[in-house]
């Protein structure tokens, strides 16, 4: 009963229920016949392996379906239309809908496709989505698998979406999929530098690869209301910017959705998907969006942590879910907004901007790590300034450098159209 | 060792060995790096089974992200069409289990002239905190190879600022051809 009035028994209601469950499968035991009591361990293990990834699947897949209405209601009003109102109240059921005629669509092969390798890509990319949840920690006591290397056991479940392109636009035979797909790895290699790269200067600054320890690191408040996130330095801030556009290239977002160009490539890799192949590519790229979110709020957003003290009463899943919901409607807006990149824009925003502010960025975090002793009376506004005035100075030239190259080839030329 | 550990070892072991044997022996050049990929992440998985967790996920990041996706870009722009060939075998194939005799031998020898450790000394759990440490060194001491890692440090910084200013001088010799 204490269950409801309690705050602290509010946080830990995953525990509980894992317990509860747990308990209900030994209770389960006795009613058996005792030579199968043997197995009561291994049936336990196995029981609290399934609550780990049953909720995941669950929650996110479910999430996505939320994701896809949220975008496609909030792009309706940003474009002054209605979006989705038929199926269901207020056009609720429209995901639904869709999920159902994904399933019932034809499934069609090309062919000259290599059967095997088309059917194996999507399959791979949505693994490799999934398993990259299992090492973000969604609340306090919420933490699917506490990996020591959990922040490299996330970007090595990137890879997979590398390789699962790459299959998708060769085994389909079909050269618009096939330079579609090499577009997109050579977006996606080029932006997973950046990515990389910013997320350095947390790992140094945290001293540990374990999200759970990142998050931990970023407790605390000064004056009760100004957090100790990583985003509230300077480092953590041109961080979190590299962090979000890389993102938004590495999950083919907007105004980085070359892979999927309709009017340059037809759709690109996903040319010749169609039926449940195409929804777990749409699937897959929606998990790829939660999940990347998610490891920057982890990294640059406090984690699990309230905003400030006065909030910390409400269990930190909520906030976790909070910022989770705030990006991924930063995503969404971002596609209403911005126009698409070309791909020479595309490559020298990422070889000769991004790159460069990042190894800048890393140097800054290495200043402040080294002036995290300094003891004397301002350090703090000297620390400040110092790293404000590299990286505002190093945005600067930079963002001029490429303006520059942009507008002395501003007559561009055509080799093959004119 | 006990019996599932080393079931699961078995297993890893024949998937790999089947999957490098395809990559090589294959005629589809997409499907020999396909497999050779599948032979990267069994290696991963014998990491794991090591327990060396770290080494595992660089192994599937660097391997399975970056080399792989090196091999089939350089497949797919070095190759006219991208339908597979029959490689023919030539007589030198045949070398083949001559030279790996005596490397097995060597091999069987090296193994075999190891000292057997004692049952009571547990394998070292090496976290990666202790890895950091021991490379790079803290307040306490450590840092015995600072200098390589240093080294490295520049050389993969010089080679990724390189890249960055190939891709610029690159647009100034289109300009001039065109």
């Amino acid at each position: 009963m204490n269950l409801l009035t309690d705050r602290l028994d509010l946080e830990k209601l995953p525990l509980l229920l894992q317990q509860l469950v747990l308990d209900v499968f030994s209770r389960l035991f006795h009613f058996l016949p005792e030579s199968l009591l043997a197995y009561e361990p291994a049936v336990k293990s196995l029981v609290s392996i399934f609550l780990v990834i049953v909720p995941i699947i669950g929650v996110f897949c479910t999430l996505f379906a939320v994701v896809v209405m949220m975008e496609r209601k909030g792009l309706g009003r940003m474009q002054n239309r209605l979006g989705p109102n038929r199926v269901g109240p207020f056009g609720m059921l429209q995901p639904a809908a869709d999920g159902i005629k994904m399933l019932i669509k034809e499934d069609i092969v090309p062919a000259n496709a290599d059967h095997l390798v088309h059917f194996l890509a999507p399959c791979l990319l949505v693994l490799g989505s999934l398993i990259s949840f299992s090492v973000i920690p969604f609340g306090k006591n919420l933490l699917p698998i506490d990996l020591e290397c959990g922040l490299v056991f996330y970007f090595a479940g990137g890879a997979a979406s590398e390789l699962s392109i790459f299959m998708a636009g060769w085994s389909s035979h079909n050269k618009y999929s096939l330079l579609g797909a090499m577009r997109a790895l050579a977006q996606l290699l080029s932006y997973e530098i950046p990515l990389i790269l910013s997320t350095v200067p947390v790992v140094m600054l945290a001293s540990s690869l374990e999200p759970s320890r990142i998050v931990a690191h970023q407790a605390g408040y000064t004056a009760w209301i100004i957090p100790h996130w990583f985003v509230c330095t300077p480092w953590g801030a041109i961080g979190f910017l590299l962090f979000f556009i890389a993102s938004l290239a590495e999950t083919n977002r907007s105004p980085f959705d070359l892979p999927e160009a309709e009017s340059e490539l037809i759709a690109g890799h996903l040319t010749e998907y169609s039926g449940f192949k195409y929804a777990l590519f749409f699937m897959a790229e929606y998990l790829a969006m939660i999940s990347i979110s998610a490891i920057g709020i982890t990294l640059f957003l406090g984690g699990w942590h309230a905003p400030c003290k006065f909030f910390e009463f409400i269990p930190s899943y909520f906030w976790f879910g909070g910022k989770l919901l705030f990006l991924l409607w930063m995503f969404i807006w971002i596609r209403a907004t911005v126009p698409r990149l070309r791909i020479d824009q595309l490559m020298a925003f990422a070889w000769k901007f991004m790159i460069p502010l990042g190894l800048v960025n890393i140097l800054v975090a290495a200043f402040w790590y080294k002036s995290l002793s300094w003891n004397f009376e301002g350090h703090d506004f000297l620390r400040w300034g110092i790293a404000v005035a590299v990286l505002g100075g190093c945005y600067c030239a930079l963002a001029r450098l490429l303006n520059e190259k942009s507008t002395a080839s501003s007559k561009r030329t055509y080799r093959y159209a004119e | 060792m006990d019996f599932w550990s080393f079931i699961v070892l078995g297993v890893i072991s024949f998937v790999l060995l089947t999957s490098a044997s395809a990559a090589m022996s294959l005629s589809n050049l997409i499907h020999c790096a396909l497999c050779l990929v599948l032979s990267f992440v069994c290696i991963a998985c014998i990491y794991l089974w090591l327990g060396v967790e770290f080494l595992g996920f660089v192994q599937v990041l660097v391997y399975v992200g970056a080399v792989s996706i090196l091999v089939v870009f350089t497949i797919l722009l070095t190759r006219r069409g991208f339908e597979g060939e029959i490689i023919d075998f030539s007589g030198t194939v045949l070398l083949g289990p001559v030279l790996i005799l005596p490397v097995l031998l060597t091999l069987w020898w090296a193994v075999g002239s190891l000292p057997t450790p004692p049952d009571h000394i547990k394998t070292p759990v090496a976290h990666v905190a202790q890895i950091g440490i021991e490379l790079g060194g803290n307040e306490s001491g450590g840092g015995h190879y600072i200098l390589p890692m240093l080294g490295v440090g520049i050389l993969l910084t010089a080679a990724l600022i390189g890249g960055a200013s190939m891709a610029s001088s690159k647009r100034r010799k289109e300009e001039k051809w065109n």
